[in-house]
């Protein structure tokens, strides 16, 4: 079997979505991908068009891509070996996917966690995962605030009320930063 | 606008993101939005293990090591890094410090901060928090718990089993022998998986009282109305440092002379027991030195006397008698009592070698002295000293004898130095006498310095007073 034909793959959840061009062993990374290349004719998947519908956008969906083109040649897991998806397992991240992740902006981010919980890239998906838990991790309720783009609705009472929760911590001394 | 994580990504992904995250960082994201704590709705487990793990954070102060085979621990005692360490209290849900926890509740293995890369270490990183109902979620917090009460029992039977299979592997013909100690994988066992696995379980002293593990008879050294709990040994060069840290500077350590510091060199004070006892008036736990019965607890022993009723910390008696000079008299007199305890000490080490050396120079109950054929020397050494008795066991000095008991001193150590031979000299200068010999000016020096601090309490009887008002050296 050739591994460096490509397959065609479109976005439909939106009009007008672009087509990927994706080298056959880049796109199978995706759980999904592969088992529709098992259970159609294989022939025909590759000329035609792949229709996928996530909502993301194609510049998610291309960064995606990329790391998939990136890692192709990395080890895929068999399609019967679910592993433990509940799991927590903290990982390190490469310094190219470090870079990768580096680059990309909060949005992108959702996007790919998106996009890979649908195409089960899971490599990629748990990379994802630990670069937003590292986002969090450390930080205040206002920082975490400020970075993930959460507006607090809570009422002055209600604030005051949740600060008094875990501002018992500090034995009569100050609450080092906000609520944390 | 800022896309938010909340709302574009999928409840299963923010589920998997929020199982990631640490105990801190859980209770933080559940305090930013409605929507998140509704979805992470954390309950007081998850609360606890917040607070277990803030206690390992830098900031509450390096985990403490201590080791099992030398019952060593570091950093030491009374250490800035000690004395700044926090640890939870998972009664009151606080960081405390170590003053407000008795030796059990801090030092015990299961019960102390664990060491880095141990197995309790390791799941303070990560939160247990699940997106389950608060029932099903409750029966998953107890089965894990069933499960690792299962490991650390088995843990425990290895542990406990070593000393045995120890001794069946290395048989010694000596019914007598040393119980071997812990061998480093056998420590490394219990550093990684016994230590602080019940941390859960640590309670501060006030919370103990709350809960009433106290109102068994003899179960803690207070009484009802001035509950008091024991805590750590610490050494301390005498008993004024103890109570009054700082009040006075220490004199260097070359200055102790070491009759107090034979036993070893590392020796270089008195153990005491810290006790803390609860105010009644302002219900905080205070050193019971803030008391003012400073005999309370002297020697270790549980409520050898009762306190006085009702026994205030300095605060508030000055408080309720609205009397700072008997407060003022209170204190002083107590500092002065220890300060001249510890005179009348080293004035008993000064006078302790006369008698001696009158022996060695005079065959009274000596039949071979070794300074016998020096009697004139000794005559010039000791004529003219007041003697107790017709016996010879003791001297009397005052305060104006000093000058002349330091130069009879110089002429005996002049002679024992350059007049008699190495093998007299061998003789002569046995045990404590030998100590007493070397160290006289250091009593000498120290006597005088003694008498310089009591001089200078009793000019002024507010010293201590404002001492104690301006440090509050006893507040926890």
């Amino acid at each position: 079997m050739a591994t460096n034909q490509s397959l065609k793959l479109q976005n439909t959840f939106r009009p007008n979505g672009r087509v990927f061009e994706v080298e056959r062993s880049a796109a199978e990374h995706s759980a999904v991908v592969r088992m529709l290349l098992e259970d159609f004719d294989e022939p025909d998947l590759l000329v035609t068009i792949i229709p996928i519908s996530i909502d993301t956008s194609d510049d998610t969906l291309a960064k995606v891509f990329e790391w998939a083109t990136h890692h192709k040649n990395m080890p895929k897991p068999a399609l019967d070996d679910d592993g433990d998806r509940d799991e927590v397992v903290t990982i390190q991240l490469a310094s190219w996917d470090d870079e990768f992740f580096s680059d990309i902006d909060s949005e992108t981010l959702y996007g790919i966690l998106i996009a890979t919980n649908y195409l089960d890239i899971k490599p990629l998906y748990d990379m994802a995962v630990q670069v937003v838990v590292n986002m969090v991790r450390g930080k205040s309720t206002k920082q975490i605030r400020e970075i993930l783009g959460i507006t607090s609705d809570f009422t002055a009472e209600e604030e005051a009320a949740i600060r008094k929760e875990t501002a018992w911590a500090y034995d009569g001394e100050e609450v080092p930063n906000e609520t944390s | 606008m800022a896309p938010f994580l909340d709302i574009h990504v999928p409840p299963e992904i923010l589920q998997h993101i929020v199982r990631h995250l640490d105990p801190i960082s859980l209770i933080a994201l559940s305090q930013t939005s409605r929507v998140w704590r509704a979805f992470i709705n954390p309950i007081h487990h998850d609360y606890a293990q917040r607070l277990l793990a803030l206690e390992l954070l830098p900031e509450h102060g390096i985990v403490p090591r201590f080791d099992e085979r030398s019952q060593k621990l570091t950093p030491s005692w009374g250490s800035s890094e000690w004395e700044s360490n926090k640890y939870a209290c998972c009664g009151c849900m606080k960081l405390r410090t170590h003053m407000m926890f008795d030796n059990h509740a801090i030092l015990r293995r299961l019960f102390r901060k664990p060491p880095p890369g141990s197995v309790e270490a390791s799941n303070a990183t990560t939160t247990d928090w699940e997106p389950l109902e608060l029932s099903a979620r409750w029966r998953h917090i107890q089965d894990r718990a069933a499960q690792a009460k299962e490991e650390l029992e088995k843990c425990r039977v290895r542990v406990a089993d070593w000393p045995r299979e120890y001794a069946m592997l290395n048989p010694v013909p000596h019914p007598f022998a040393r119980v071997p100690q812990y061998h480093d994988d056998i420590n490394h066992e219990i550093e990684a998986h016994l230590v602080g696995t019940s941390r859960h379980k640590r309670r501060c002293v006030e919370c103990q009282r709350r809960r009433g593990n106290w109102s068994r008879p003899n179960s803690h050294p207070g009484s009802k109305e001035a509950p008091a709990a024991k805590s750590r040994q610490l050494k301390f060069p005498s008993m004024w440092e103890r109570h009054f840290p700082g009040l006075v500077e220490r004199l260097p350590p070359e200055s102790v002379p070491r009759i107090w510091r034979a036993l070893r060199e590392s020796t270089d004070g008195i153990q005491l027991s810290l006790y803390v006892l609860c105010c009644p008036s302002c219900d905080t736990w205070q050193e019971h030195s803030a008391f003012r019965e400073w005999s309370l607890y002297q020697f270790g022993f549980g409520s050898p006397k009762r306190p006085k009723d009702p026994l205030l910390c300095n605060r508030c008696h000055l408080a309720a008698h609205q009397d700072p000079d008997l407060l003022a008299q209170e204190l002083t007199m107590g500092a002065l009592e220890m300060f001249r305890d510890d005179r009348d000490d080293t004035l008993h080490q000064l006078k302790f070698g006369w008698p001696l050396i009158h022996r060695d120079f005079n065959d009274s109950g000596n039949p071979n002295p070794p300074l016998a054929k020096f009697k004139a020397v000794g005559a010039e050494i000791l004529s003219g000293l007041r003697w107790t008795s017709s016996t010879k066991q003791d001297i009397i000095i005052e305060d104006s004898d000093l000058p002349d008991l330091g130069r009879r001193f110089q002429r005996y150590r002049e002679f024992i130095d350059h007049e008699v031979d190495s093998e007299t000299r061998w003789r002569v200068l046995q045990s404590w006498f030998k100590l007493w010999f070397e160290d006289y000016d250091l009593y000498e020096k120290r006597y005088h310095w003694l008498n310089k601090q009591i001089a200078w309490l009793e000019s002024d009887v507010k010293i201590v007073l404002n001492y104690v008002l301006k440090r509050d050296p006893y507040r926890i």
